[in-house]
């Protein structure tokens, strides 16, 4: 580094950082010597040698750099056959004619491969702004065609209620003339009254489903109208009781209503909360088995709703088909065949129940029976009347795995707010049950010391004793 | 007192439908499904 000119040396240091590997050749301008740094033969392949002239050795300058010149000059980016590039500064001082190559490979590689990059970003940029376009082409014909679906579903909602109000006129005539065969005074062979009835049952079967595609036809138009009043449920409860309690005698089905007649009010439409659970229940009834039972239920929910639930103990409905069950056409039961229905009726529930703010839904298991439920929000007035619900108080809970324990204790106590007893052996469940007042139990069938139904038994003995006390 | 019988899902439904018969007032399954728990003990609740 010595040998280079100190005035060099400054232009050197003003031009790169020192990391830049550099090699030099010195040219003497008197007597035309060389003088090279070790690193150029390796770096370049350059066969420098003293006896050739440099002149000769310096051909690749020749007709580039004229030697009167006496300011740097630079040659950028010069890749040698060695596949390495340099920067070479050829700068003249007194003496020496100084070149210096600063190599610049992993610069010029790294510009090369930011071309490729660039390159490939730019490709990737064409090929974004191509699916850009197929998209947008895709969103414009989704949209044509919603708003192609829209139209034809308005129509066929509109078709819908002019044909069903067409089929309604004469299904009235049909009924009513059916009515009035009945109350001729000339007594009628009894197979007439048959075939009366007969036409009645048709009739009325068509005349709901007309009523149902009504319903669908208006909800989906926006033309259904709603006349909300606050009303408390159990009288409309009672009422569709008493509407369906023949239908369900003939098949020696039991209601059984066990609805809280203390709730707050909601704002319900009655004529179509009532129609909601004329439907649900004669569900109930239609999806019965012969002397079963349904079970009304009304309470008030933690999260301020007023919840109906309707329990039958038919047949169940097949997990695969309950998510579907409240869509238009979707029957639930295996045995859908052999029982009348469209349904339809599930459906206008759920969307009648929407437009009155409330929400429906459904558990059933195969062969138990389903369990219907109804919610409607109590009306924002009402809640700050209501006193906080009371929760269960001493839940017994039988079990002698203690991860159930604590697992039920953290739903209970926790979760539901009910204070938690646990009993493992038949000594303590009857300590628990002679000195503390239980609400409810939930014996764990699967105890292993003991004999769950044994425990059930006792239990139910104990009961009947303290009565009779 | 009402007695809730707690169920493996794997037990026979006869089994269930007999517990039933014999005056237990409901069953759940093990592991619990938190709503439908919520919902017999809120009806409970009305009831007793």
């Amino acid at each position: 580094m010595n040998k280079i000119p100190f005035d060099v040396r400054r232009y050197l240091y003003k031009q790169y950082n020192e990391k830049v590997i550099f090699s030099y050749i010195l040219i003497d301008k008197i007597d035309s010597t060389l003088e090279w740094s070790d690193n150029v033969q390796m770096l370049y392949d350059l066969e420098l040698t003293q006896d050739l002239p440099a002149d000769e050795q310096l051909l690749f300058l020749q007709g580039i750099y004229p030697y009167q010149e006496t300011q740097p000059f630079v040659l950028s980016e010069v890749v040698f056959s060695s596949n390495r590039a340099a920067d070479i500064h050829i700068v003249p001082s007194k003496y020496k004619l100084c070149i210096l190559l600063f190599d610049v490979t992993e610069n010029m590689l790294f510009h090369q491969e930011l071309q490729q990059q660039k390159n490939e970003l730019k490709l990737l940029y064409e090929q974004q702004k191509r699916s850009m376009l197929a998209l947008k082409d895709s969103y414009q014909e989704i949209q044509r065609q919603k708003k192609f679906a829209e139209h034809a579903n308005q129509a066929k909602s509109e078709f819908l209620r002019h044909v069903t109000h067409d089929l309604k006129s004469p299904l009235t005539g049909i009924l009513g003339f059916a009515q009035l065969l009945e109350f001729i005074k000339e007594p009628l062979p009894a197979e007439a009254n048959d075939y009366i009835g007969e036409i009645k049952k048709s009739g009325n079967y068509l005349l709901s489903l007309i009523n149902d595609l009504l319903d669908i036809a208006k909800i989906e138009n926006s033309g259904m109208q709603i006349n909300p009043e606050l009303l408390t449920i159990s009288s409309l409860i009672e009422e569709s009781i008493s509407i369906l309690k023949p239908v369900a005698n003939k098949n020696s089905i039991a209601f059984i209503n066990r609805s809280n007649h203390n709730l707050p009010a909601i704002w319900i439409d009655p004529i179509r909360f009532r129609q909601i659970l004329i439907n649900f229940l004669s569900n109930a009834i239609k999806y019965n088995r012969n002397n079963g039972n349904i079970i009304i239920n009304s309470y008030l929910t933690h999260t301020h709703s007023v919840r109906i639930n309707i329990k039958d103990s038919g047949c169940g409905i097949h997990p695969e088909n309950l998510h579907k069950i409240f869509q238009e056409f979707e029957r639930g039961t295996a045995q859908d065949k052999e029982i009348e229905g469209s349904g339809i009726g599930l459906s206008v529930c759920k969307k009648l129940t929407e437009l009155m703010s409330g929400s429906v839904g459904v558990y059933s298991e195969l062969g138990i029976g389903s369990l219907f439920w109804l919610e409607i929000p109590v009306a924002e007035e009402q809640i700050v009347a209501i006193k906080p619900s009371n929760a269960l108080q001493n839940i017994l809970y039988i079990s002698d795995n203690k991860v159930h324990i604590y697992l039920m204790n953290c739903l209970l106590e926790q979760r539901l707010g009910s204070s938690f007893l646990h009993a493992q052996d038949r000594q303590s469940v009857l300590d628990m049950i002679n000195t503390h007042r239980i609400s409810a139990i939930l014996l764990d069938m699967d105890i292993f010391s003991l004999n769950a139904l044994d425990i059930f038994k006792e239990l139910k003995e104990n009961e009947k004793a303290k009565i009779c006390r | 007192m009402p007695v809730i019988g707690l169920f493996n899902t794997e037990t026979d439904l006869a089994e269930i439908k007999a517990a039933l018969n014999i005056g237990f007032y409901d069953y759940l399954y093990r592991p619990l499904n938190f709503y439908l728990a919520m919902e017999l003990f809120d009806r409970l609740a009305v009831i007793y």
